[in-house]
């Protein structure tokens, strides 16, 4: 119904949409992800018309609606057949809700005042508002009622596609879940056709049939949620975890076409979805089970989450690795200096850890003197350089000393990957225990890797 | 660096600053020239929204009627105090009324009360204006297919242009009375003469004039008010920058079209 092909704008000299295709379909609800400033908004604005573009254009059923040629007067039939809900929902903030329902109405058809007040109830009853909320001013409404209002002058015109920007971008919670179902109600009862631009990934997996990353000006990506979260690429994973750093990620170049290739049953989507929820249920802060010293997770909760994590490993496909970090010769350092700078060399260095990890990554603290770091996301060739990267770190710690001193401990780090035969986190354990005792073994201040036994 | 290529910099840094400023001075004429034309085209279609101009002329005329009476009546008050003052000792009094009447209906009149309303709507249309665009309003109203310029800034301009002769010639009347409340209480002369010297040389033609020409005023306020609230940037900290630029550009402009009008008028 509505297509993109080969879009192009620029602000001045800063390309903001490079090349943007994207075909939507009659009664579909597609949302453009990407991150802010990223044009997504851009795209909606071409669409009705408030930008022209640079380059390429924009068909509806197949007639040319924008194009470089195309004047802003242009749009005037086509708006007709559009609607937009915008960010801050932008109503009339002079008139009440029923002026800015009515104006529309009252400017283009001729119908009575009984017949525009009878729309005006039908679009609030639409959108879960009561008929009296006709009478308020916008600076009365909350932010969840504005966005509703803005919904229900949109519907008024009654289009056939309906341009959200940002809906949920200002709500909380419970009010972005309201307004989700309102976009898929709005679907199910008109049958209409709407683009959802949103960096709520959350809001994008519950209401969108497709889903359309942008990123540097390009739809990197198009598909199902499914698809979308089955992805490889480093990009749409870094977005839709919420990571702040891409790291660790081997092979980070752009895939075209990502996770395209791969089918899942309903199965495996709702096994996957039950992981994630007792991932998150999980991980949320628990002051009884985490470490006293160091804040981070105990031995317990650690050994949770690492079963967790190589379950959905398996589900996903998605290899983990176990590092075990050693502070090398703790026990000379507790003789010469007691055992309160010892805790507090453990204290630093748990803390170090926790400032070292990405987003997805767990850190906790393993043993007296030993951490853990279940690596996500990680493939075999960079753990090594990883871990390393991850134990220079730690040894950048500079503690003053009783002696007046300073003292930078000496780290040992063993790991190993979490191949797919991988079934037991007390195996992983053991194997990155190992390891690490061989580190130690060699002369401590190093990293060892290792494999899981062959028979596992 | 040596003086001579220190002094080379910075004339050169001058002149492209002018330049800078030139541009940007050029910008603004070009485009408040381009938004005057677009309003004016569309004021035809005026008939059809008449309700929008009349909400305009109650916000615009009516609520600015408290202001303009306080200042219409230390105008009046003011102006014959002064004249006496600069009578004394070299012009007979029965000539107050004639300065008086003069000074009022064709300058001090009809400029001061567009000056002061200029300071109260040109500001409130540029943040009205301003703030529609920052927050996506003009764009709603696109999307709407509701024109702003039809919608928004012809019934602004209308009402000003209608209601600014109307508030001027209310303020003459306060400051009138003003006047000649103030020959009554504080300076000796009687009723009859201050009358007979307002009546002397009177032209209907001044009053006129005086009065029409603010029509015009109105028109730059408006125009200067939107022009400003459309160019608005940055949020909150751009519409208060809008306004500033707003009243200012409407006194200067307020006065530039006074002394044009004066000089092919009279």
């Amino acid at each position: 119904m509505l297509k993109i092909e080969h879009l192009k704008k620029r602000f001045g000299n800063q390309p903001v949409l490079d090349d943007i295709n994207l075909a939507i379909d009659k009664g579909e609800v597609v949302c453009i992800i990407g991150q802010s400033g990223g044009g997504k908004s851009v795209i909606l604005k071409h669409v009705i018309g408030l930008m022209i573009p640079d380059g390429g254009r924009i068909l509806i059923d197949g007639e040319e609606i924008s194009s470089p040629t195309k004047k802003p007067s242009d749009f005037e039939k086509v708006r007709r057949r559009l609607g937009m809900l915008f960010q801050g929902a932008a109503l009339f903030d002079s008139k009440d809700v029923g002026e800015n329902l009515a104006f529309p109405l009252r400017e283009h058809t001729d119908y009575s005042e009984q017949k525009i007040n009878e729309i005006i109830a039908e679009a609030l009853e639409m959108v879960g508002l009561q008929p009296s909320f006709r009478l308020k001013m916008p600076s009365e409404l909350s932010g969840g009622m504005k966005s509703r209002v803005g919904l229900a002058r949109a519907l008024v015109m009654r289009p056939e596609i309906m341009l959200y920007d940002e809906p949920t971008s200002a709500l909380d919670p419970i009010m972005t879940d309201k307004i989700n179902d309102l976009i898929l109600s709005l679907r199910d009862r008109l049958g209409m056709t709407s683009v959802v631009v949103t960096h709520d990934i959350a809001s994008a997996y519950k209401v969108a049939d497709k889903i359309a990353m942008i990123y540097e000006g390009k739809i990197i990506f198009a598909g199902t949620p499914a698809e979308i979260r089955a992805s490889r690429n480093p990009y749409i994973q870094q977005f839709i975890r919420g990571q702040r750093k891409l790291h660790y990620v081997a092979g980070a170049e752009p895939d075209e076409s990502p996770g395209l290739s791969r089918q899942f049953d309903v199965t495996e989507i709702r096994q996957r979805l039950t992981l994630d929820r007792k991932l998150r249920r999980d991980r949320s802060f628990d002051a009884a089970a985490r470490d006293a010293l160091t804040g981070l997770m105990g031995f317990q909760q650690f050994s949770t989450v690492l079963k967790d994590e190589i379950e959905r490993s398996m589900v996903e496909q998605d290899p983990i690795a176990l590092a075990l970090f050693g502070i090398d010769m703790l026990e000379e350092v507790g003789d010469r200096f007691g055992q309160q700078f010892c805790e507090v060399v453990i204290r630093e260095v748990g803390r170090k850890l926790s400032l070292s990890t990405r987003g997805a990554d767990s850190a906790g603290r393993f043993s007296s003197d030993e951490f853990g770091l279940i690596l996500t996301r990680i493939q075999p060739e960079v753990l090594a350089t990883t871990v390393e990267h991850v134990r220079k770190r730690l040894m950048e710690i500079s503690i003053k000393a009783p002696d007046g001193g300073y003292l930078h401990p000496a780290i040992s780090a063993g790991a190993c990957m979490c191949s797919e035969t991988c079934a037991s986190a007390d195996v992983l354990s053991h194997s990155a225990g190992q390891a690490l005792v061989r580190a130690k073994q060699n002369g401590g201040n190093r990293v060892e890797v290792m494999e899981l036994p062959k028979s596992q | 660096m040596n003086p001579l290529a220190r002094f080379v910099s910075r004339v050169g840094a001058a002149g492209i600053s002018a330049a800078a400023n030139g541009t940007v001075f050029l910008r603004h004429v070009y485009r408040m020239a381009a938004l005057l034309v677009s309003i004016v085209s569309r004021f035809p279609l005026m008939v059809k929204n008449v309700p929008l101009s009349i909400e305009q002329m109650y916000g615009i005329g009516i609520d600015s009627l408290p202001l303009v009476s306080v200042i219409a009546v230390f105008t009046g008050a003011t102006t014959v105090t002064q004249a006496v003052y600069q009578f004394s000792g070299f012009i007979p009094l029965k000539y107050l009324g004639l300065a008086v009447c003069k000074t009022l209906i064709t300058e001090i009149g009809p400029v001061f009360t567009s000056m002061v309303v200029a300071g109260r709507i040109a500001t409130a249309i540029a943040a009205e204006v301003g703030a529609m665009k920052t927050g996506e309003q003009l764009d709603a109203m696109t999307c709407l297919n509701l024109d702003p310029v039809r919608y928004l800034y012809v019934p602004k301009m209308i009402a000003c242009m209608v209601m600014m002769p109307l508030l001027v010639v209310w303020s003459e009347l306060i400051a009138f009375i003003s006047s000649i409340l103030t020959v009554v209480f504080s300076v000796k002369i009687t009723l009859f003469v201050y009358f007979t010297g307002l009546r002397m040389l009177f032209n209907p033609w001044d009053l006129i004039i005086g009065v029409l020409k603010t029509s015009v005023f109105g028109a730059i306020i408006a125009l200067t008010g939107c022009h400003f609230g459309l160019e608005t940037r940055h949020g909150a900290e751009g519409v208060g920058e809008a306004t500033t630029k707003a009243v200012m550009t409407s006194f200067v402009l307020i006065l530039i079209f006074d002394f044009i009008i004066a000089f092919f008028v009279f």
